[in-house]
């Protein structure tokens, strides 16, 4: 039981913050990001016995992360609107100028992700948290090439968003 | 990836990372304890549904004349929570596996959902039918009053009706998860 809480003082110290933004950039509403961020950290205790170090501990992390948040995505089918479904860019958004008056570049780019459609932002998120290409094809099932592809396109998009392009 | 992208990246990284926020383990034990008061919701109502459906097997059977009625009833019953029981449980998510596997796993779950669920509607017509049949030859063959008869049969064929429209209800979700589910593998999937 000390060993438990013990790792999951580990996980809490290590990957909370993690777990915070990967929930908040499928999530729009505060309080179910923050549920789903603990449901991805209880997800990865309940794990963390698994680990056999068959890839990177974070490698690890995030694949769990995702596969909760791809389970969450699955789940809120009542709720299509917290999920961007469109593979162009969303044009009920907010603008650039209203997230400019707002004067949080963090919460701006958190939402600038969110309207990314969804090959691209789980490539972005993950190279915002800074993992490399490998790590990202590791986690996501991809190749690096196609990681590459994916970082450049929601680069050029995060770019337009943040500038205010169309 | 370049470096011109990796620094435009750098940038935004830093940003991204700025706001980090703690998760205590008071949280997680909330959380927790959340989730333990609802899966015990969960079974308090799906152990209260087959006790129901048990009790009306045995007013069929024991307290009005109706054994066969009670008996299908029964068997209905018991069958129906033993495939409920089986479909029930949600696989934890591994850390072993990528994203686009644990879709492709999540799929195949609910083809085997969708497949126990067509077998619980096959039931609920079999019973149906069987109720049907057994009081036709009732009605036909007892010179007992028709009204006790047509009443044990319409809560007999209640039962199966309610877990009919529950089958029906779990199907469609069933339905829009997999199509939920596809949707996102082919928008990951190179």
């Amino acid at each position: 039981m000390a060993e438990a809480d013990s790792s999951l003082e580990i996980i809490l110290r290590n990957y909370s913050a993690l777990a915070q933004r990967l929930a908040a950039s499928h999530e729009a509403n505060p309080d179910l990001a923050r549920d789903l961020a603990q449901e991805i950290l209880v997800a990865v205790w309940r794990a963390w016995p698994a680990f056999r170090q068959q890839c990177s501990e974070r490698t690890y992390v995030a694949r769990i992360a995702h596969n909760r948040i791809a389970t969450y995505i699955n789940r809120a089918v009542r709720q299509p609107a917290l999920i961007e479904l469109s593979e162009d860019l969303a044009t009920s958004a907010p603008t650039p100028e209203d997230l400019a008056i707002r004067g949080d570049e963090t919460r701006r780019l958190m939402t600038m992700v969110r309207t990314l459609p969804l090959a691209y932002r789980e490539v972005a998120i993950l190279i915002l948290e800074g993992f490399s290409p490998a790590e990202i094809a590791d986690t996501l099932g991809l190749t690096p090439n196609a990681v590459a592809i994916r970082g450049t396109r929601a680069r050029d998009l995060l770019r337009a968003l943040l500038e205010g392009r169309p | 990836m370049n470096e011109k992208l990796a620094s435009d990246w750098n940038d935004l990284a830093k940003l991204w990372q700025a706001e980090a926020a703690a998760v205590s383990v008071d949280d997680i034990e909330a959380h927790l304890e959340r989730h333990r008061r609802h899966m015990l919701l969960v079974t308090v109502s799906g152990l209260a549904s087959v006790f129901l459906g048990v009790a009306a097997a045995g007013w069929l059977a024991f307290v009005l004349p109706y054994r066969w009625l009670g008996l299908i009833v029964g068997v209905f019953v018991l069958v129906s929570a033993a495939v409920l029981v089986r479909t029930r449980g949600d696989p934890a998510p591994g850390g072993s596996i990528d994203v686009l596997q644990s879709l492709k796993e999540s799929l195949d779950r609910e083809d085997w959902i969708a497949e126990q669920l067509r077998f619980g509607r096959a039931l609920s017509f079999a019973g149906l039918f069987a109720i049907v049949m057994a009081s036709g030859s009732q009605l036909r063959h007892s010179r007992l009053d028709s009204l006790p008869v047509l009443t044990a049969s319409s809560v007999a064929a209640a039962c199966v009706l309610a877990a009919l429209v529950w089958n029906v209800v779990l199907s469609r979700r069933s339905r829009r998860r997999r199509h939920r589910l596809e949707y996102l593998r082919d928008r990951l999937k190179p």
